[in-house]
């Protein structure tokens, strides 16, 4: 599981080389070689479990040696496997030695599918090189810079695609060759030979792009929705007769075969026509001077533009030579400073006839002898900027135009002004979500409003480029038809919804095209809502509510008042705030809060795991015991018209995601003031019954809790907002088209931020580490999680306790004080067992998902340590229930879980605390309590958790010290279960009421329990239903 | 004048045709070995036997010279075809592609050989030409006939003078677009504006301009396999426009450095550059320290995965693609965008 996959591209056999360091060290054994085999290496038949070919041949086990630093042992390990701890840090200075390595050789498209859909696990930097080396080979494919070209093999000519990037690629690439790692140089006969990066980069996107191509023009098979075009092979396109050398030619370049059916004359013909068609790079300069055309606007409208010839250095744009220097030079090299330019003008002159091909205006300026610059027309000068000079730009030439052309305020755009409707929302009164924004488009040209006579009086110039009060602006004749029909808009309204999209997506799709969005202009309530939205410090705080029993930490506050600004417009809030910052309080807090300022009386509805509706309910009794709740859940829970009467009689009404989806008519029917969803991510898939039930729930405000970092999972992200704010981030198709697909696969930046602007407003994720928070946190964090009990557990619980109790009171009816005794302790032991899990008290290894309400809770807050990058520990007495916790989380999260018990062999006990310490190593460490409560160093964790309780503060601190302790650097976390209801609960609150009590009392375990008179124990075991048994 | 030497023909009925050709042909050194020889003649050579001839009965090899009239005696022959030949592009309508073969075809059709020379377009589409190539000025080329053994064929044109040259050049060098399309690898489209204002064709004006040769039995200049060999010349200067040069006398070379001599007046010797060395690559035994490491650049790639801004930029900047391709080529670029988009962009696979 802690493997790091390697990739070597071997440019000879044009394959990627696919390896890996394993963290399990298995030597493999026999077989004498010259080289020594790599000691920690993946074997084969591991790596073809990790990587499935998509397409055929199925790849062939290749044998490699590598050259690696190595120590006196073995080769050192790579970072990334040192970071799981696998293997400990070398020592001594590293000499390159040769290692032979097994590996699978992945073609050209294998070796794209896998860096593009890299499997889950560790890679290695060369790995990650290489995966940039294939965006940017989609890069060259999908923006068309490869030329088809032919290549003589033999008497045979063989088609082939070739990279022909465009500087903004190249500049890519140049950078990439750069940072490439010394890792992918390493194999080679003698370290001495190792490919140059530069080598291996060219090869491999040579051999990528055209094996891509040739993969892309097959029928695609699958199966095509609607929308989509047929997915026929891209050769049945080809229009050319394939009995033509031309039709050939391309059979060529897109089928399986590169060899071209064409022999002898016309072959060299075709591949003639070839070399001179594609013999024509490098007229633009070289790497000391670039040929650059400079536009000239005039200074009067009327004039000619004019196009000035110049070279200019490559190494410093602000060295210009103009064409007239060069004509004058005698020589056959030009010379400036310590620059050197060959044949200057036989390279201009070509320059300017390459160029006249793409530009035919420029021809008649070269009908001169000594032509220094074209004059153009405004048309032509239009053309120039629109066409011409991006392809001369491609071909490596210098452009040089007027600074108004590249920014956007030279152009036509559409300026929306919004204003929102009515007064705004106040202290007491809220909008709505579909509150309305009057609205209305302005047309704007070089930045400044214009209006339908004056446009009409610049279009009837039908010039492309026209001045405009002393500016230059652009008129594309493209345009002038849609913005003409813009001055038939009518003013109108947009949702609020839409206002924000404009606001903060600084997008304008609903534009026509051909007219840019030149931003929103806002005025009013919705002026201060965008900007307050845009920097959530400018939010006014509010005081505390009266009712609160308790006291909020700064930056609750902030999240208090975060949440009703929000909650005032109507706008739904996510608080995604790190686990254990107190989500919970923050919202108690704010539905104080509302129920204080607000006329409205509607009920909350709060819905969350089954696992905390204990939680919730306790929490609120204990902060706002003024609210009253109704919990809904149970077999006779009430429905329609029954529970709306009920639900109005109450504050808040709790109940959990399966009984949402259950119940979704009856929760559906009301109108609730507030809807709470605790664990949002509960919703992350969209097409679930939960998160359909969330959508059609109707609310005035909508609050989603959650712990996990909820802006990195774009479809979860998009079903929370979505029921937070319903249409505000489009359909799911579309966000998945513009946002979700580009992020995830094409690590698209642009996009991010966009989506990054949309949405940061309404999630507020604060850190634990955040140094704004840190200091309100006490380093160490204790909290009690109260779990349910499953029926089944709670039957079980029931009976132990009939039973045991029989028992006790047998052995108190005989006089037996030591049998009663030991059937006290005995039945201890049995309820703890119950309440951890059933199969525990069966002891029959049973299926384990489900049945607990604890392992239910551990799971889903172990989800959050996963999402978060935190570690834990897990804490238990029972050794087997810790095998059973190690069993279960190791399948729910694919991931090592560590495991230390009295039975654990000493020499196996540091590697563990090694691994669990290392930067990328193990989650989750399961402990004994006896076995781990003492001792060990564990500071990597910075959550602990206590499954089950040993009912001495002094034990359990112990414990938790394994993680609290010098060198932890973080705030850690104390998460103590207890079974609510149960004598869990019972004895909890006993500690916590004798706090006097002895500590040599409690220092001897569990025996006090037994002094105590059998009522008081049956009063102690005694399950409350109503507070264990899940909803 | 040219002479070019025959061949044996092994056909049986090739005395006969020796018999036949002895009265025409008036440069002979015996029976065995004819020398043919064929020179180009002025327009007033006499066409009148080729009234009927046109390019539907042209598959008839020698037709033209035995299958009719008086010589009708032997019976028509078709050329052994050949799948090695030269296959005219341009399988329909007129020859040549740009314009100046065009404008080459034009000048011939200017020499009244009428169909004769119409006779070899079914020769060139039919790929009946092996070869053309070019031997300084001298154009030689090989024709797939009736015989086995393929004929051959020599073009010459009228070298221009030393004078001729030194005008044209000074015409050229008035105007810089002629030097920089030129060195583009462009012919200027009214470069014979240029040669026609210094006095000097660049095309030949008449058959007097052009000797040319075959091996062929057939008596009528130009033959069908010399006229092939003029068609395919048209494409071949579709492909090379300098050809026409070449076959003036100079090459491009020569034409580039003269005008380069008539720019700077004087010109000196190139001084010796020398290329800056490439960077030395850091050998991997000192790169132990940063092995596994990428460069901290590597995070700041960002890829651009989009369609180009301008469709087909590179068949733009190019110019059309060879071949006839470049249709086809702008299609497939859209569809390869399209596609490569959908492959990282699209919806996931079942």
């Amino acid at each position: 599981m802690s493997d790091v996959l390697h990739a070597t591209w071997l440019p000879a056999l044009k394959s990627l080389f696919l390896w890996g360091e394993a963290g399990d060290i298995s030597p493999r054994k026999g077989r004498k070689a010259r080289l020594p085999a790599h000691p920690f290496q993946v074997v084969p038949e591991r790596l073809r479990e990790i990587y499935r070919p998509r397409v055929s041949p199925t790849p062939a086990e290749h044998t490699l040696t590598l050259w690696l630093p190595s120590g006196d042992v073995g080769p050192f390990p790579s970072p990334e496997l040192l970071d799981t701890g696998a293997l400990a840090a070398p020592e001594g200075q590293p000499q390159l030695a040769p290692w032979r390595l097994s590996g699978l050789l992945l073609s050209p498209v294998q070796a794209l599918d896998l860096l593009l859909e890299p499997p889950i696990g560790l890679f290695g930097a060369d790995l990650r090189a290489w995966r940039v080396a294939a965006l940017l080979a989609i890069e060259i494919l999908s923006g068309q810079q490869t030329l088809p070209g032919l290549q003589r093999d033999g008497f045979a000519l063989r088609a082939i695609w070739l990279p022909r990037p465009a500087p903004a690629t190249a500049e890519k690439l140049s950078t990439l060759a750069r940072a490439l790692p010394p890792l992918c140089r390493a194999a080679a006969a003698d370290p001495a030979d190792a490919p140059r990066p530069r080598e291996l980069l060219d090869n491999f996107l040579a051999a990528a792009v055209d094996a891509s191509i040739r993969d892309l023009a097959r029928p695609d098979q699958r199966p095509k929705t609607k929308d989509q075009g047929p997915g026929a092979a891209l050769s049945s396109l080809v229009l050319r007769p394939s009995s033509t050398p031309g039709g050939k030619w391309l059979a060529a370049l897109l089928g399986r075969d590169p060899i071209v059916d064409l022999r002898g004359r016309e072959a060299d013909a075709l591949y003639k026509a070839w070399q001179a068609w594609a013999g024509q790079g490098q007229v633009a300069g070289d790497d000391v001077f670039r040929i650059t055309f400079r536009l000239e606007p005039p200074s009067r409208a009327d004039d000619a533009w004019a196009l000035a010839f110049l070279l200019r250095a490559a190494d410093d744009p602000s060295l210009i030579v103009p064409a007239a220097q060069i004509w004058r030079e005698r020589g056959a090299a030009f010379k400036y400073l310590d620059r050197r330019f060959e044949h200057p003008q036989e390279r201009l002159l070509a320059g300017l006839g390459y160029a006249a091909r793409v530009f035919p205006p420029l021809e008649a300026s070269l009908r001169q002898q000594a032509p220094d610059r074209a004059q153009l027309s405004a048309q032509d000068a239009f053309a120039f900027l629109k066409e011409a000079a991006p392809l001369l730009e491609g071909s490596g030439f210098g452009i040089m135009v007027p600074a108004w052309w590249q920014g956007r305020g030279a152009r036509l755009q559409a300026r929306a002004r919004a204003k929102g409707k009515g007064p705004g929302p106040n202290a007491k009164s809220l909008l709505n979500f579909d509150a309305l924004v009057s609205f209305n488009w302005e047309l704007t040209l070089g930045g400044q409003p214009i209006d339908r006579a004056e446009f009409e009086r610049l279009a009837a110039l039908k010039q492309p480029l026209v001045q405009l009060r002393g500016q230059w602006v652009v008129l594309d004749p493209e345009q002038l038809g849609q913005a003409l029909k813009f001055f038939e808009r009518r003013d109108g309204e947009l949702s609020l919804t839409e206002a924000l999209q404009l606001g903060l997506g600084a997008d304008g799709q609903a534009l026509p095209a051909g007219v840019e969005f030149g931003g929103l202009e806002v005025e009013g309530w919705l002026k201060d809502l965008l900007e307050q939205l845009n920097d959530a410090q400018t939010i006014e705080q509010l005081p505390p509510p009266k009712a609160l029993r308790g006291q909020l930490r700064p930056y609750q506050a902030r999240g208090v008042s975060w949440m009703a600004f929000l909650r005032r417009f109507g706008l739904g809030a996510c608080l995604a705030d790190d686990m254990g910052l107190g989500k919970t309080l923050e919202t108690i807090t704010l539905l104080l809060d509302q129920r204080e300022r607000l006329t409205g009386k509607q009920p909350v509805l709060i819905v969350c795991p089954t696992s905390v509706v204990g939680n919730w309910q306790r929490e609120i009794a204990r902060f706002a015991p003024s609210l009253q709740v109704m919990i809904h859940r149970g077999a006779d829970r009430q429905s329609g018209a029954q529970f709306a009467r009920a639900a109005r009689r109450h504050d808040v009404v709790l109940t959990s995601f399966p009984l949402l989806a259950r119940d979704r008519e009856t929760l559906a029917a009301l109108e609730w003031g507030t809807v709470v969803l605790d664990e949002a991510q509960n919703i992350k898939n969209a097409a679930t019954k939960q998160a359909q039930a969330a959508r059609a729930l109707k609310a005035a405000g909508r609050i989603a809790l959650t712990g996990t970092p909820v802006e990195n999972r774009l479809t979860e992200l998009w079903s929370i907002l979505t029921f937070l704010n319903p249409g505000y981030l489009g359909s799911e198709e579309s966000f998945r088209r513009d946002f979700a697909r580009p992020i995830e696969r094409a690590s698209d930046k642009a996009a991010a931020e966009r989506l990054r602007k949309l949405t940061a407003p309404f999630v507020l994720r604060r850190l634990k580490t955040d140094p704004t928070i840190i200091a309100d946190l006490p380093e160490k964090q204790e909290m009690k999680v109260y779990c349910p009990l499953t029926q089944e557990q709670a039957t079980l619980y029931e009976a132990v306790v009939r039973e045991a109790l029989q028992k006790v009171e047998q052995a108190e009816e005989m006089g037996d004080a030591m049998g009663r005794r030991g059937q006290v302790l005995a039945m201890l032991m049995q309820l703890k067992q119950v309440c951890n899990h059933p199969a525990q008290f069966a002891k029959d290894g049973s299926e384990l998902a489900g049945r607990s309400g604890k392992l239910s809770r551990l799971a889903e807050m172990l989800e959050e340590v996963y999402a978060t990058d935190d570690r834990a520990l897990v804490f238990t007495q029972f050794a087997q229930m810790g095998e059973m916790l190690q069993r279960h989380l190791r399948e729910m999260f694919y991931d090592e879980v560590l495991f230390l018990h009295g039975g654990t062999p000493a020499k196996e006990r540091d590697p563990m605390v090694r691994r669990f310490q290392a930067a990328n190593g193990p989650r989750v460490f399961i402990l004994s309590l006896k076995a781990g409560g003492t001792g060990l160093n564990l500071t990597a964790a910075n959550h602990v958790f206590h499954f089950d309780r040993w009912w001495n503060p002094a034990v359990e601190n112990q414990a938790t010290d394994r993680a609290f302790r010098i060198g932890q650097t973080r705030n850690v976390q104390v998460h103590k279960f207890i079974c609510g209801g149960t004598l869990e609960e019972r004895i909890d609150e006993m500690i916590e009421g004798k706090r006097a009590l002895a500590e040599s009392v409690l220092g001897a375990g569990e025996s006090w329990l037994t002094e105590l008179s059998t009522a008081q124990i049956r009063d102690l075991v005694l399950l409350r239903r109503e507070e264990a048994v899940e909803v | 004048m040219i002479a070019e030497s025959g061949r044996i023909c092994p056909r049986s009925d090739a005395k006969r045709r020796e018999g036949m050709k002895k009265l025409f042909t008036d440069d002979r050194k015996g029976d065995d070995m004819p020398k043919v020889r064929k020179i180009g003649r002025p327009a007033d050579w006499d066409d009148h036997t080729d009234a009927n001839n046109d390019d539907e009965y042209d598959d008839n090899d020698e037709r033209s010279a035995y299958g009719y009239g008086d010589w009708g005696w032997y019976p028509p022959s078709s050329p052994i075809r050949t799948d090695k030949g030269i296959k005219a592009r341009s399988q329909r309508g007129a020859f040549g592609e740009s314009w100046w073969a065009k404008r080459w075809i034009a000048a011939l059709d200017r020499f009244g050989w009428g169909s004769r020379l119409q006779r070899g377009r079914t020769y060139a589409r039919q790929g009946q030409v092996l070869s053309i190539e070019f031997a300084g000025a001298k154009i030689k080329a090989r024709v797939q006939g009736s015989r086995p053994k393929p004929y051959d064929v020599t073009i010459e044109m009228q070298p221009l003078a030393a004078a001729q040259w030194e005008q044209a050049i000074d015409a050229l060098a008035q105007q810089a677009i002629f030097a920089a399309q030129l060195l583009a690898g462009e012919m200027p489209q009214d470069i014979e504006s240029a040669f026609d204002a210094a006095g000097v064709p660049l095309f030949p004006r008449g058959p007097k301009d052009i000797a040319a040769s075959c091996s062929c039995p057939d008596y009528a200049n130009p033959c069908k396999h010399i006229a092939a060999v003029y068609y395919l010349l048209g494409e071949r200067f579709d492909e090379d426009p300098f050809l026409i040069f070449q076959a003036r006398g100079r090459t491009r070379e020569q034409i580039v450095e003269a005008l380069r001599a008539r720019r700077a007046g004087a010109s000196e010797k190139a001084e010796v550059f020398e290329m800056p060395a490439p960077e030395p690559l850091p050998a991997l035994a000192d790169l132990l320290g940063s092995f596994y490491q990428a460069g901290p650049e590597l995070d700041a790639i960002e890829a651009h995965i989009a369609a180009p801004e301008i469709d087909s930029a590179l068949l733009k900047r190019y110019g059309p693609a060879p071949a006839d391709t470049d249709a086809d080529l702008r299609v497939i670029y859209r569809a390869l965008t399209a596609r490569a988009l959908e492959r990282v962009l699209g919806e996931d696979e079942p």
